[in-house]
């Protein structure tokens, strides 16, 4: 009963964990400007990010690693600094538009610049790391992402074009707007690889000990929490493909994606969308700020723990306490929250191969996970997409930004 | 090493060089941003006009889109002329009306309004299943 209750939780809050704020926008950007017709990458993508998690957690369960800590010790400290300023820079801007999309939640429901609460936003962020554990942390804010449900309802609601659904799970080339296409495909693929995501699942392993004994919770808990994500980004992509693109509304704001929740929800659909960006974004902004903690603990070998007390983890407790004003300071510096969000989710996909391939190395090495190594077939498929997905991101990125 | 660093700049100088902007394609773009918020300040009225959505929150898309069209209608001049920004600029007009008619209240002011910004610039519409190439 108690696996049972454990395995529950680890899916819900992979459910939680999965959706974000590049999640959100890139789904909505992709629905009202292509229809479902992307719904292949969101397809592809979770494929990969199932094998990935998994990997992760397998790493922590039999080896009691980190990802950081092993690719630290395994690829030597050249390697691991260059993973630490790649993971820092993204970070800080994923976590920018993490506490951005908080802001832009209470915005829509206040009509207040969202500047206001990011200052507001960033403090309650602190204070809940500081004071919480890392259960409180976790569990708190994904069973509260839950009500990320509303879209699945809401798609439903609209009778939802399955036949063409399934087509769209086929890869297909773009009939128009080919840039932005392969640019919000790499946003999409961004935002499901998000690398700060990986060492965080397999820190949390760790931080509630788990040992081999886990395994099997661990592929269950990855291969369906990030599969019931999938289908809640999968609803938003049809959803805006239902709401906005038939009126002509494209996303270039989230003032118009909350649209999306207005005509099966009437009154209800503004504040159900800003509740679940508020509250998608702010689970994943404790994640981002923890995982720099654990970053940089990890590869300098300092205590570490969501668990202790911060004089117990001072260095841990500094990182965080530092990286949340500067990731506050970059959303008031670089406004326009929807576009830090979709940079950074296609900056991801360029971090993806710095972290992927050591995990790779790390996953196919006896010392670490003895005869818990990877099949031929996750290796392949992993390596590939994400090698494809760095290509795409070297030339969509430069198209889409110095082309506006 | 070496190689992938000097590949890596030599496919960034490629898209770099392929990715300036010609006149037409930054008309199309202002055409789309302007048509894009038109249907959104033309839906939008409707909805805050039947209840659906708040009096702050249909305000600050009213906001929002007079920046963005703002912004739009300044590229599209400095980068394409007059006639790119034209279609911009005939949206943008109406958005005072539309302002105005929120600070009165007046909803069946807003959404004649928002109905005259849209049939400035037809919509470009998506259906939820586009022909793939």
């Amino acid at each position: 009963m108690k696996n049972m209750m454990n395995l529950a939780l680890g899916i819900v809050t992979s459910i939680g964990g999965f959706l974000d704020v590049g999640a959100i926008a890139t789904a909505a950007l992709a629905g009202a400007a292509f229809g479902v017709q992307m719904l292949w990458v969101l397809a592809v993508g979770t494929l990969c990010v199932m094998f990935l998690t998994e990997m992760a957690g397998r790493l922590a369960c039999v080896s009691h690693h980190s990802l950081v800590d092993a690719v630290r010790e395994r690829c030597g400290f050249r390697y691991f600094s260059f993973l630490l300023i790649g993971e820092l820079l993204v970070d800080l801007l994923v976590l920018a538009a993490e506490i951005g999309g908080v802001a832009v939640a209470l915005h829509l429901v206040t009509g207040v610049d969202y500047r206001w609460f990011v200052p507001i936003v960033a403090f309650a962020l602190w204070v809940l790391i500081w004071l919480g554990t890392f259960s409180i942390v976790q569990n708190g804010a994904s069973l509260l992402g839950l009500i990320t449900l509303s879209f699945v309802v809401g798609m439903w609601w609209m009778g939802p074009p399955w036949h063409e659904a399934m087509k769209a799970l086929v890869p297909s080339a773009p009939s128009h707007d080919t840039a932005k296409y392969w640019f919000t495909a790499v946003g999409i693929i961004g935002a499901l690889f998000e690398p700060f995501m990986l060492n965080f699942y397999a820190s949390g392993a760790i931080e509630e000990k788990w040992s081999l004994k886990d395994i099997t919770m661990n592929r269950v808990t990855a291969v369906l929490g990030m599969g019931f994500g999938a289908v809640i980004a999968i609803s938003i992509v049809m959803l805006s493909a239902l709401t906005l693109g038939p009126h002509g509304i494209q996303v270039d704001s989230y003032e118009q994606a909350a649209l999306m929740m207005v005509q099966p929800f009437g009154s209800w659909g503004i504040p159900l969308f800003a509740a679940s960006l508020g509250i998608a974004c702010f689970g994943a902004s404790l994640q981002v700020a923890l995982n720099l903690s654990y970053l940089f603990s990890q590869g300098f070998g300092w205590n570490w723990s969501e668990n202790l007390k911060p004089h117990d983890d001072a260095r841990f407790a500094m990182v965080y306490t530092l990286a949340i004003p500067v990731g506050a300071l970059l959303v008031v510096v670089l406004g326009d929250p929807l576009k830090i969000t979709t940079f950074s989710m296609a900056l991801n996909a360029l971090l993806a191969p710095v972290i992927v391939f050591p995990l790779l190395i790390l996953m196919n090495d006896r010392y670490y996970v003895r005869e818990y190594r990877n099949h031929a077939i996750g290796n392949v498929f992993v390596s590939a997409i994400v090698v494809l997905a760095f290509l795409i991101a070297i030339v969509a990125i430069p198209l889409e930004v110095l082309g506006g | 090493m070496r190689v992938l660093c000097a590949s890596v700049i030599v496919a960034l100088a490629a898209a770099s060089a392929a990715c300036s902007k010609s006149p037409e394609k930054v008309t199309r773009e202002a055409r789309q941003a302007a048509a894009s918020w038109a249907a959104t300040l033309s839906a939008g009225a409707e909805w805050w006009g039947s209840g659906s959505v708040s009096t702050p929150y249909f305000r600050s898309i009213v906001a929002q889109a007079r920046t963005s069209l703002q912004q739009e209608e300044k590229t599209a001049r400095s980068s394409a002329g007059e006639a790119a920004a034209a279609p911009v600029k005939a949206v943008a007009s109406h958005v005072d009306a539309i302002a105005g008619a929120v600070e009165r209240g007046n909803r069946a002011a807003a959404i004649l309004a928002a109905h005259a910004a849209a049939s400035e610039v037809p919509a470009e519409k998506t259906p939820a299943v586009a022909k793939p190439q």
